[in-house]
């Protein structure tokens, strides 16, 4: 059964591309620390991808941990479609363990295109169902045969790899079976791809009036917001632009390989990103028109969007924060904290790849600002204290560490409620700092009780 | 939405075994729980119930990572083992199992003995462990199997008896509300109540400090002095069973409670309580709880009366809310969806009961005024245009979940208040729809 395996386990499962050298690569690629690890695995990642494809069911040929745990908790946001709210599980059991679960991979995907109208289905493989050797391929061929619906096998079994790992997966699924499957029916000359961005608190929805009002058109979103067949029509974009994602470059590269797709990096997390990654789509459009439009567009925006910003940011200016967030959000949430004024004292690098730390490193250059490359809690809370923090800013499941720490905290993981992203967000964002700095609930926390 | 035989879940209930673990361990002060399995089983499990219980949630992996390793020796395990106890010092290690790790068969029992020949200067944590994979049974009887594996390996035989002791085994999804609410009865009494385990003291928001195990709960030593108690008190349905192992192993007598949540239940209680401590002066604070809870009841009962509601939440609970619903409240359980199936299902006054998901809340739900369950019902009872109570684990688009009491005369207050509020809001709104329907058609 271990054979079965190997085209995975032989892939570079780090989020890194190849040109590092191999020493490099070993330190990125490090095992994980048995009883020091946090962090999800390749199956996790690969829902990460997909789950936001609001019309597609996604059915997890797992047993519990996978779903129970795990489905309706993605702060994604879609009007196709809103199954990523919903858990479809082959429930595997000790029998199947023992006899096979691939029948049930069939038998479900007949039962979801009888009860729900989806126009595809997702099938992932779990742990368990891959070390006893289901032939999931197999069984979505046979299920999409029956179902007259796309059966996409993704074959992520959580051990593979981290969440980034698992992000790749689901880019070469959507490559390898998705992408290229459906034409447009119309097509503009500025048609682009927009890869990483999975509408979490409606980010992407923050920025798709800024595209329109410049005439630029979402062709396909991959994923966040999107639909199955607007996935489909990727391969007629006239350039991709990845957004924040190191993981999902390999798709943008797929995209350049086979259908001659450029792609570029961007962000959308402050005035500053926003506007390089704009002129960039302009550039790869190579379009002066774009660009005149772009450079006036964002000129009038900035304008507007400082001035909404300017009774938040009176109150933001000098507060000190640290930033845990890893991966490319470690830079690009810098840029957009110092746009509001804030004092950014240090970042972590987690799951940052070497670009992206190199990025940090000379935007900190000549100060005292610090990188943390793993932390855990209490690091987190040493850190906070010695370096007089005034804010946190991390996933959510650092919250409550800050709470105990009694630090005022933005939430910023995949589960958040508010979005950051385009004009709206940074107003958002300006605004949460603001609320949870100046809430009167701090001081009523660390004061004495009368017993003290 | 027809009904036909469902394969796998649909929006499931149950939780995996690991989590029911976890539970468990965390309501043992200074405990940890290691799961044997790939990273992402815990990152979810951790993720699920900080979400749940809105705080730091202490747990690790052995981090299983490729096919080489799965197939191969128990290295991560020992290594596990060792980077927790340096790193985190807990009192108690809890090893619990995956499906991962269990079907390529690993043996805890040898583990355990390679690693304290090992690392002999790790002999001070104790360490217990717990087969958990998550391909049978559910979080409930993870739960229940942890408790039964921990009492198995810490608690020794018969020992001398304390006085006024009363070991609680409360039931899993009991909030840290019913827990802390039990105990104030039951100190009130004059004795002084063990709850094994207890999250009141860990998971509740008491613990104002940074932590990396759990900060409070019962401690070791009193799980390992459990046959002092006088009497074991087993609050909830399946608890029973740990109880009478409890029995098996040391000879203390238990009294079991399907739930602790109504009046009857409670009468049954506090009588318990009246006999062990020989007070049949009941405190007056009491007392007056069980004329309010009354008087709620009878203030709501317009607003029960011909009501159907849905409940969907594990086993103990289900049994709970169901009698309370049904032979206090006056309202049908018209489906009783659980996690598990157990002989006593038979005796839940529901006019279904069945071992299902979340879906089923909609697919037999129709028609139901309320829904009962877990905070991922709420796609399914609006399928049904239901409103939903929360209940259960998780509950995560609440806030301050773990103070809310369901338990004993207060808890049946409050639930009663609540259930009645909804009902009595949505008869309000369902009157004024219909009445206006009829008074514009007769125009
Ligand atoms: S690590 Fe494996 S078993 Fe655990 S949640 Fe991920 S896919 Fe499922």
């Amino acid at each position: 059964m271990a054979a079965k395996f190997d085209h995975l386990t032989e892939v570079d499962s780090c989020s890194e591309n190849q040109k590092k050298s191999t020493a490099e690569k070993a330190k990125k690629c490090a095992k994980p620390t048995p009883g020091a690890t946090m962090g999800g695995c390749a199956f996790d990642g690969a829902q990460i991808v997909l789950l936001p494809v609001g019309d597609a069911a996604h059915l997890i040929h797992g047993p519990a941990t996978c779903v129970s745990q795990n489905w309706n908790n993605r702060g994604s946001r879609n009007l196709h479609g809103q199954y990523y709210k919903m858990g479809f599980s082959t429930d595997v059991t000790e029998m199947d363990v023992v006899f096979g679960g691939e029948k049930k991979i069939t038998d479900k995907c007949v039962e979801i295109a009888d009860r729900y109208p989806v126009k595809a289905i997702f099938v992932y493989t779990t742990c368990v169902t891959a070390m006893i050797g289901d032939d999931v391929p197999t069984a979505c061929k046979k299920a999409s045969e029956l179902t007259g619906l796309p059966v996409i096998p993704v074959e992520s079994p959580g051990f593979i790899g981290n969440k980034n790992f698992g992000n790749k997966i689901a880019g070469d699924a959507l490559l390898e079976y998705v992408i290229g499957t459906r034409e447009p029916e119309t097509t503009t000359k500025y048609d682009i791809n927009i890869i990483g961005d999975y509408n979490i608190a409606g980010e992407l929805w923050q920025m798709m009036p800024v595209f329109e009002e410049l005439g630029i058109n979402v062709l396909a979103s991959l994923t966040g917001g999107t639909s199955f067949n607007e996935i489909a029509h990727a391969h007629r974009a006239k350039c991709t632009l990845v957004i924040c994602s190191k993981a999902l470059l390999t798709l943008a590269e797929g995209l350049k390989r086979k259908y001659g797709i450029p792609f570029a990096e961007g962000s959308f997390y402050g005035l500053g990103e926003i506007e390089k990654t704009l002129l960039s789509v302009a550039d790869m459009l190579d379009s002066d028109e774009l660009r005149d439009r772009i450079l006036k567009f964002v000129e009038r925006k900035n304008a507007e969007v400082l001035a909404e910003l300017a009774p938040y940011t009176a109150q933001l200016k000098g507060k000190r924060v640290f930033v845990y967030t890893g991966g490319v959000k470690s830079w690009s949430t810098i840029y957009q904290l110092e746009e509001l004024g804030m004092d950014v004292i240090g970042t972590s690098t987690r799951k940052s790849t070497e670009q992206d730390i190199e990025r940090i490193r000379e935007h900190f250059e000549g100060t005292q600002k610090m990188l943390l490359e793993k932390g855990d809690g209490r690091i987190l809370l040493n850190i906070l204290q010695k370096e007089k923090a005034d804010l946190l800013l991390a996933g959510g499941r650092n919250m409550y560490t800050s709470i105990k720490g009694r630090y005022p905290f933005v939430d910023v993981n995949q589960e958040r409620i508010h979005g950051y992203a385009g004009y709206t967000g940074m107003v958002e964002l300006a605004k949460q700092l603001a609320y949870t700095l100046t809430s009167p609930v701090w001081k009523v926390a660390k004061s004495k009780a009368p017993w003290e | 939405m027809e009904t036909k035989i469902k394969t796998g879940q649909t929006n499931p209930l149950k939780k995996s075994q690991i989590l029911g673990g976890s539970l468990a361990a965390l309501g043992i002060k200074g405990a940890m729980p290691l799961h044997h399995g790939s990273q992402g089983c815990t990152a979810f499990t951790k993720t699920f119930l900080t979400q749940h219980f809105r705080e730091i949630v202490p747990m690790q992996t052995t981090a299983l990572t490729d096919i080489a390793t799965i197939m191969g020796e128990d290295w991560n395990l020992l290594e596990g083992m060792k980077n927790v106890i340096e790193k985190h010092k807990p009192e108690l290690l809890v090893l619990l199992s995956t499906g991962i790790s269990d079907t390529r068969g690993d043996d805890f029992e040898r583990s355990i003995k390679d690693f304290r020949k090992k690392y002999p200067e790790y002999a001070g944590t104790k360490i217990v462990y717990c087969t958990t994979p998550d391909f049978v049974d559910d979080a409930h009887l993870g739960y229940t199997n942890t408790l039964k594996a921990v009492f198995k390996q810490l608690s020794p035989a018969k020992m001398q008896t304390e006085k006024g002791r009363v070991n609680v085994l409360p039931s899993f999804g009991m909030t840290a509300g019913d827990i802390d609410e039990i105990r104030d009865i039951i100190e009130s009494f004059g004795l002084r109540p063990v709850f094994l385990p207890d999250i009141s003291d860990s998971m509740s928001g008491s613990a104002d400090f940074f932590y990396s195990t759990a900060p409070g709960g019962c401690t070791v030593e009193e799980i390992e002095t459990a046959g002092a108690a006088e009497m074991n008190i087993a609050a909830g349905r399946t608890m029973g069973e740990i109880a009478e192992q409890l029995k098996e192993l040391n000879g203390v007598p238990f009294v079991t409670f399907d739930s602790l949540i109504g009046i009857s239940e409670t009468d049954r209680f506090i009588e318990l309580l009246m006999k062990l401590s020989g007070r049949m002066d009941v405190p007056a604070k009491i007392k007056k709880q069980r004329k309010i809870a009354i008087d709620v009841m009878l203030d709501g009962h317009f607003n029960f009366g011909g009501k159907k509601c849905a409940v969907a939440i594990e086993p103990d609970l289900l049994l709970g809310v169901s009698k309370f619903l049904h032979d206090e409240l006056g309202i049908t359980v018209q489906i009783g969806i659980t996690t598990f199936n157990s002989s006593f299902l038979g005796e839940i006054p529901a006019e279904e009961v069945i071992k299902g998901d979340l879906e089923d809340v909609a697919l037999k739900g129709g028609g139901v005024s309320l829904v009962i369950s877990n905070t991922n019902a709420h796609l399914t009872s609006e399928m049904i245009h239901a409103p939903l109570l929360r209940m259960g684990i998780p509950v995560k688009d609440r806030i301050g979940q773990f103070i809310k009491v369901y338990s004993c005369y207060r808890g049946a207050a409050y639930f009663a208040a609540e259930i009645g509020s909804i009902l009595l809001e949505r008869d309000e709104h369902e009157s004024w729809e219909e009445q206006t329907e009829n008074y514009r058609r007769s125009l």
